[in-house]
């Protein structure tokens, strides 16, 4: 009789640690698809990024916003320390 | 009393029974043991999937390692699944409209799992068929690429609709930024979804690995707006310009105009743009080469820099039986070597060369002419020089003002690096990471000799006090068309050293046809090349 009962709780046992195993595994499963969204997102994100620092941009707001001008060697002066 | 038909009757029916669960038991027998296999194989295939999953690609960076020349984007693609088609009378008309080419491929693929309509949409490809609200057409997400740099388009190249380098460094390191995929085999059953119970790595792959190149995107950016607003002023037809540390060989800049936009590369209409001609295209570079023919005369001792040479005072004299002619603003009298070459004279010149002979050749080849660079660039030409045994009596002239010779710029960039470096070999390299071995430092010419050199080409200006030593050398030369030379269509190259103590930098630039006549590379390529010289000073700050 006792045989028996401890078969059954070690069979509930084994059942019970198989589930909580798939229950982890579900939640793993869950978090790579979360870092699949969030990887997906930053490439957009270091794309958009990417065609903000476009050079070509930026030389034309500061030519006709900020009205700034090329420098030029000559207005360039060595600072002796 | 039970009587006869009774018991028939029960006898009947317990043998039906009996007959019945026979056949069970024979059902059985045949699911679980005589084909035991096949339901085996069944059942695994309904619960077991292998999915083979690529790496994403990895990027390509400037030398920075921060700033992306190359990134992963993804693209929309349309399919349908031809097999199971719901609304064909509303799918068909709409792509004879908009897909006409689908529609084509759908008489073909009938019986097809899957097709697509067309992959890479553009944005209104999207809204197009969104609106459309046909149930058939879905939509997919596939990888691609997107280059925020587009002046460095055809250095680094562009993949194809799979992904795959074509040309460029996406191409020359296409194994390794793709990866290699990791197969998988996952169990699941038919209500599990996306979700598995277990999974099992079959072959593990290994994740891209990012390239990181010797560029600097802030000076190719400087270099191709100072390229682009001379070709514009002189109407030229092509230009390029390069800049590198003679050094450790690092390829700091490489333009070529006219590009294209890689991140458009469905409205490409001519395939030359794509070409990297710094590398990939060689020239007879003219008078440029005349630096190396003084160079190989001065390290083998036939001539000195202060020796008078009698270039003549003509435009045209006979030299050995050969003709050979000298622009107006060359002519000169008897002037020192060190001047026949300043002032480019070709009679002068051709007249030293003659006393190297053949050793021209092996002096030639030194400089790196004839032999590809190592940079491992695709498609990168090694050039001509014309051998020895090959030679006509006119064969040592034009060698010494650069023709019977074609060169890349790049290899014309060598030599140089090879002034600049007091004589040391230089080996150009494009790639930062991965690390290649570099070849050994070899002394090929004396100190004595470049020094020399150096000092003929100087171009400093007393009234623009600027704060390096700049030299350079141009060249003009006219292109072959059907054998002949066209005096009318010109190439014209600037090859020239930046430096300052240890700090060096060879700058060549090269502009192709310009529609007005005589003009010459002192006043279509020299003015580019002071001014990427005076970008860069600012740049690297060497003040």
């Amino acid at each position: 009789m006792s045989i028996v009962s401890a078969h059954i709780i070690f069979i509930f046992l084994h059942i019970n640690i198989y589930s909580r195993i798939i229950k982890l595994s579900y939640q793993k499963q869950k978090n790579e698809q979360l870092k699949t969204a969030l990887e997906y997102k930053k490439q957009n994100l270091a794309q958009q990024l990417c065609a903000l620092k476009n050079q070509a941009l930026i030389k034309e707001f500061a030519k006709n916003s900020l009205r700034l001008e090329p420098i030029t060697l000559k207005q360039v002066r060595k600072m002796n320390r | 009393m039970i009587s006869t038909i009774q018991k028939t009757r029960s006898s009947i029916i317990f043998l039906l029974f009996c007959l019945l669960y026979g056949c069970i038991v024979l059902n059985l027998f045949f699911i679980q043991i005589r084909y035991h296999a096949f339901y085996k194989n069944l059942g695994h295939k309904q619960y077991n999937v292998t999915v083979t999953q690529a790496p994403p690609r990895a990027s390509i960076y400037d030398r920075s390692g921060v700033t992306a020349l190359a990134l992963n984007k993804d693209t929309v693609s349309a399919f349908i699944l031809p097999k199971n088609l719901e609304s064909l009378q509303t799918l068909k008309p709409f792509l004879a409209k908009h897909f006409p080419q689908a529609v084509e491929r759908l008489k073909n693929h009938k019986n097809s799992h899957f097709m697509y309509i067309k992959r890479r949409l553009s944005d209104y490809d999207i809204k197009l068929i969104t609106e459309a609200n046909i149930p058939d057409i879905k939509f997919l997400n596939e990888p691609s690429r997107f280059y925020p740099i587009e002046s460095a388009a055809q250095v680094i190249g562009v993949t194809d609709i799979d992904n795959n380098g074509l040309f460029g460094i996406e191409m020359q390191y296409n194994a390794l930024l793709a990866g290699t995929p990791t197969t998988y085999t996952l169990e699941r059953d038919a209500r599990s979804g996306n979700f598995y119970f277990q999974k099992e790595t079959k072959i593990q792959g290994k994740s891209g690995q990012p390239v990181v190149l010797t560029i600097d995107h802030n000076l190719q950016f400087l270099i191709t707006e100072e390229l682009k607003a001379t070709i514009d002023q002189h109407h030229a037809k092509e230009g390029a310009a390069l800049i590198m540390d003679p050094s450790s060989g690092d390829i700091y800049a490489m333009t070529n105009l006219p590009s294209f936009n890689p991140n458009d590369i469905e409205a490409l209409q001519n395939q030359e743009l794509t070409k990297n001609k710094i590398i990939t295209e060689v020239y007879e570079l003219g008078s440029v080469i005349k630096v190396c023919a003084a160079l190989s005369a001065i390290e083998a001792g036939v001539v000195t820099p202060d020796e008078l040479i009698d270039c003549e005072n003509k435009i045209t004299t006979y030299f050995d039986g050969r003709r050979i002619n000298t622009v107006r603003q060359s002519v000169a009298g008897v002037i020192p070597f060190k001047e026949v070459v300043a002032r480019s004279n070709n009679i002068g010149t051709a007249k030293v060369a003659k006393r190297l002979g053949a050793k021209i050749y092996d002096y030639y080849l030194k400089l790196g002419f004839s032999n590809k660079t190592g940079i491992g660039f695709p498609g990168e030409q090694k050039g001509f020089l014309n051998n020895p045994n090959n030679w006509s009596k006119q064969s040592i002239i034009s060698l010494s003002y650069g023709y019977e010779i074609s060169a890349s710029l790049l290899q014309l960039a060598r030599a140089f690096s090879i002034i600049a470096n007091d004589g040391y070999s230089a080996a150009p390299r494009l790639v930062l990471t991965p690390a290649t071995e570099m070849p050994q430092k070899k002394q090929l010419f004396k100190k004595e000799s470049t020094d020399i050199i150096k000092e003929i080409l100087i171009k400093n200006k007393a009234e623009e006090n600027l704060p390096y030593r700049l030299m350079y050398k141009t060249g003009t030369a006219n292109i072959l068309v059907n054998g002949i030379y066209d005096p009318n269509r010109n190439i014209f190259t600037c090859a020239g050293i930046i430096e300052k103590g240890a700090y060096k930098r060879v700058i060549v630039v090269f502009i192709r046809e310009v529609p007005k006549h005589d003009v010459y590379a002192a006043t279509v390529a020299a003015p580019l090349l002071e001014r990427i010289a005076k970008k860069l000073a600012i740049h690297d700050q060497i003040l």
